[in-house]
């Protein structure tokens, strides 16, 4: 079953930031049987480093990442005018991590282990909510 | 004899030569004698009269030769012949004084007599000359001469007939001799006196005819007694020569008897010297014994008591001076510490004649009660019945026994006696039921024959090295007594006189209250692993869910890629790989885990630092990780190997990392913990390094201690039971400060030496014998 994402083509690729190399090798493998062109990073600074492309569909992010967290990493992506839709993952029972994380808007809050088809509805449910801009 | 003339004249002259002849020979024989005679002096005097006499005769004869025509010279020669006639008077009398009395002659009555008689000779020969009558002047001539020689002889007849000396054939002889000498003199005086006096002419001429006619037969009759006088020399020589010869062999035999009654004397005087030698040496020796003795020596009389001697011993004992105790008596003294030991003592002595090593007390001077070895002697001194008492202090050695006694009684070990090679000799046990066999069924027995050989054989060896190493020697070993297994501890030692004291003490309690301790100890490190394991639910379980994760991840791909038309099945394979390989991750952590949880016995065995470092290292990663605290692993290569429990090692290095990663702030963004493992100085050192907030002086020096937290959310065990695991490794475990912040915590173990895997093993099995 092939499903298609309701998205522009152009928003086609998922960014995946987890320090576990299997956990990124696992995750970029479902997305990409799924359809969508994913991308991967070790850290928070690696993908800072690299930026997120205009067509950056949505980001997957570990909370327990090296130096910078992955909340920290949220908190800085949610000041951006139009953020792209972000969904935390962890390892750890973290309720506290939880609560910051969707208040600091993220899509979902996924704890591991988690279903591969729970991240991909997620990730549906991220890009079918609305874009909007924060008023400065 | 001059003026007779004719044929008779010429016989008178052969006769006179005749006495001349043997007058010589008395002579001779005289002088023969002199020397062989006992009496020189005698015979040299007569000798020298009748030298005189020969002389006399002699030159009467050679004055009848001279023709008349030369009246002088014949004159002369008659004068001559005179004096030696008169000399020969003396002469006689001197050695017949000399006979009588020895020595009597000095040369002053010699000279006296002789002169005495050469002035009477020439007297008489000047009175002669006034007559003109030959015979006449003959008579007077010669009529003092005659007279004075018959008087001499008389004298020499009572001196040899009188001799107050065995009256002997000789002097019989020579005193009748004289005696007929004399009267024959004395015939020649009567008829001398008659010439002279000129009286009845004819009884004178008759009594001169008949001398004249008879002239010769008087003069024979004068060589017979000539003869007798020299018979009688001649029998004295030989008596004089046998009782000289008697003399002389009644002499040696004397001197023989002397010579052998001398040698035996002198034998028994040496003996005797000897023998008192002896006595006195051997008096001296007894003496010295007695006097330098280190027993305390007394010699008191037998009934009384009374002291007689002393010695210094004796004075150093008792206190008492030599000259405080002589002549009093013990018993009054009050040396007898109880009043009948004495008799006791007496009574012993009189049965047996001695007493020997009797243990006593006697109260001396100070008032202390001494105890003494009493042995004691009869011994008789100038016949009164002594005793020889000698007295050994052993008042030390009681106390130094009686302390020793008190001591093993005291002890709670039993202590056996045994000789070198294993015999019972002594034994003092309290409770004679915890023994193996009763005490009369080993004593005088070898323990090889009492003890399970094992035992016996070990206890042997131990017996060698303490009687070698002269150290007490320990060992442990164990028994089934009543169905129980009891542990014994036995401190073997060898005694002076090379014997062996054992000590054991039944160590079963105390056995037992380590096993239960050591129990404790693993439970409470089990608690404490749990504990800290407790603390890491959460990372471990972020240990666990990543894998978890990817593995569902890839299965769904795994789906995904099996609903397409045309599934790429290299792809699928590759998930289904790291499906297994996250799966083998997962069981990897949960083995780690089951092993800390473990709830196993103690179990030492050589330990790879570097490897059981890494096993907790991945465990605790994640914590760490959580706490966002970097952790730098730098492992020795080459690092030898402990001996060791791995699970409670790592225990150990789990508890450091936790607490280092603790010590950092959170809000620290550079957190860091360092774990190094080296090797130094054969021992193999583990130690974290954290940068946090360090500790104070008190921390430093309690953290060990148990129930001791600055957390508010421990108990303050973990390190507590670090030193305890560490301790029953005989390891040591230490924290110190870090010259910039944080601490430094570090333990070290002994290094297995390379390649001795064997001495391991034996280490290991040693382990578990002293279980």
């Amino acid at each position: 079953m092939s499903t298609t994402p309701q998205a522009e083509v152009a928003a086609r690729t998922v960014f995946v930031v987890d320090d576990d190399p299997s956990v990124r090798a696992a995750l970029e493998r479902l997305l990409r049987c799924s359809g969508w062109s994913v991308r991967t990073f070790d850290s928070a600074e690696a993908f800072l480093e690299q930026g997120a492309d205009e067509d950056a569909a949505c980001l997957v992010l570990d909370v327990h990442l090296g130096r910078m967290s992955g909340i920290e990493l949220q908190a800085r992506l949610a000041r951006h005018p139009s953020p792209i839709p972000m969904i935390l993952t962890s390892g750890f029972d973290d309720g506290e991590a939880e609560e910051e994380a969707l208040r600091l808007g993220a899509t979902a809050f996924l704890r591991k282990p988690f279903e591969g088809d729970a991240l991909l509805a997620a990730i549906e449910r991220g890009l079918s909510r609305p874009r909007y801009t924060e008023q400065p | 004899l001059g003026a007779v003339t004719g044929g008779p004249v010429a016989s008178l002259r052969l006769l006179a030569s005749l006495q001349l002849l043997q007058t010589i020979f008395l002579v001779v024989l005289l002088w023969s004698l002199h020397a062989r005679l006992r009496k020189p002096e005698f015979t040299s005097w007569w000798a020298w009269a009748w030298g005189a006499s020969a002389a006399f005769l002699g030159i009467g004869v050679l004055a009848l030769s001279i023709p008349g025509r030369w009246p002088l010279l014949r004159g002369t020669a008659v004068l001559v012949a005179l004096l030696f006639g008169c000399l020969q008077v003396p002469l006689l009398v001197f050695g017949a004084m000399s006979w009588r009395w020895p020595g009597a002659i000095t040369r002053k009555w010699a000279t006296v007599g002789i002169a005495a008689a050469l002035t009477i000779g020439a007297l008489s020969f000047s009175f002669s000359q006034l007559s003109q009558d030959a015979i006449t002047s003959f008579s007077i001539r010669h009529l003092p001469r005659t007279v004075a020689l018959a008087g001499g002889l008389f004298f020499c007849t009572w001196v040899f007939l009188s001799s107050r000396e065995p009256r002997t054939r000789g002097a019989a002889i020579t005193g009748f001799s004289c005696y007929l000498y004399a009267l024959d003199q004395c015939f020649y005086a009567g008829a001398e006196i008659l010439q002279i006096a000129g009286g009845p002419r004819a009884l004178l001429q008759g009594a001169v005819e008949i001398s004249v006619v008879n002239s010769a037969n008087l003069i024979a009759m004068d060589l017979v007694l000539m003869c007798g006088i020299s018979l009688g020399m001649i029998l004295l020589l030989v008596e004089g020569h046998q009782q000289a010869e008697r003399a002389l062999r009644e002499s040696l035999q004397h001197s023989q008897e002397v010579v052998e009654e001398n040698v035996a004397l002198q034998a028994e005087i040496r003996k005797r010297q000897e023998a008192e030698l002896a006595l006195r040496r051997s008096e001296d020796k007894l003496a010295a014994a007695f006097r330098s003795s280190p027993c305390s020596m007394s010699i008191t009389t037998l009934p009384d008591a009374r002291f007689l001697e002393v010695n210094e011993s004796f004075e150093r004992l008792t206190g008492y001076l030599r000259d405080e105790v002589l002549g009093r008596s013990s018993v009054d003294m009050g040396l007898w510490l109880h009043p009948g030991t004495r008799a006791a003592m007496l009574t012993e002595l009189k049965t047996h004649g001695h007493v020997l090593g009797h243990e006593i007390q006697f109260r001396v001077k100070s008032g202390d009660i001494v105890t003494v070895l009493y042995s004691a002697e009869l011994l008789s001194i100038d016949g009164e019945l002594c005793v020889l008492a000698a007295a050994q202090d052993v008042t030390a050695l009681k106390e130094v026994e009686a302390r020793h006694r008190a001591i093993l009684k005291a002890i709670p070990d039993w202590t056996f006696l045994q000789s070198r090679d294993g015999v019972y000799i002594e034994c003092q046990v309290r409770d004679q039921r915890n023994l193996l066999v009763p005490p009369e069924k080993f004593l005088g027995r070898n323990m090889r024959d009492v003890l399970p050989p094992d035992l016996a054989a070990r206890l042997a060896d131990s017996f060698d090295e303490a009687a070698r190493s002269d150290q007490p020697v320990t060992l442990n070993y164990s028994l089934w007594l009543r169905d129980e297994l009891r542990f014994y501890e036995v401190r073997v030692v060898a005694t002076d006189n090379d014997q062996i004291l054992s000590l054991v003490r039944d160590i079963t309690e105390q056995k037992r209250a380590e096993y239960r301790a050591r129990e404790l100890q693993d439970e409470l490190a089990h608690v404490g692993r749990v504990m800290a394991l407790g603390t890491l639910t959460g990372s471990l379980a972020h240990e666990i869910n990543q894998p978890l994760t990817a593995i569902m991840a890839n299965a769904r791909a795994a789906e995904r890629l099996l609903e397409s038309d045309r599934p790429d099945l290299r792809e699928l394979r590759d998930a289904l790989q790291d499906i297994t390989s996250d799966n083998r991750r997962i069981g990897e952590v949960l083995r780690r885990l089951r092993l800390l949880l473990k709830k196993d016995r103690r179990e030492h065995s050589p330990v790879d630092i570097n490897v059981m470092v890494r096993e907790v290292v991945e465990l605790v990663h994640s914590d760490l990780v959580g706490r966002r605290v970097a952790l730098d692993v730098t492992l020795a290569p080459n690092l030898p190997c402990v001996l060791g429990d791995r699970v409670q090692l790592q225990q150990v290095v789990l508890n450091l990392l936790m607490n280092a990663g603790g010590a950092v702030r959170p809000t620290d963004m550079d957190g860091r913990v360092s774990l190094t493992t080296y090797a130094e100085d054969g021992h193999v050192v583990v130690s974290v390094a954290d940068c946090g907030v360090g500790a104070s002086d008190e921390e430093l020096e309690r953290m060990f201690e148990p129930f001791y937290t600055t957390k508010s959310d421990g108990m303050g065990l973990g390190l507590s039971i670090c030193r305890t695991i560490l301790d029953a490794h005989s390891g040591t475990i230490a924290a110190k400060r870090n010259p910039d912040r944080g601490l430094t915590c570090s333990f070290s173990l002994s290094a297995l030496p390379d390649g001795k895997k064997e001495r391991e093993a034996d280490a290991r099995k040693q382990v578990e014998m002293q279980m």
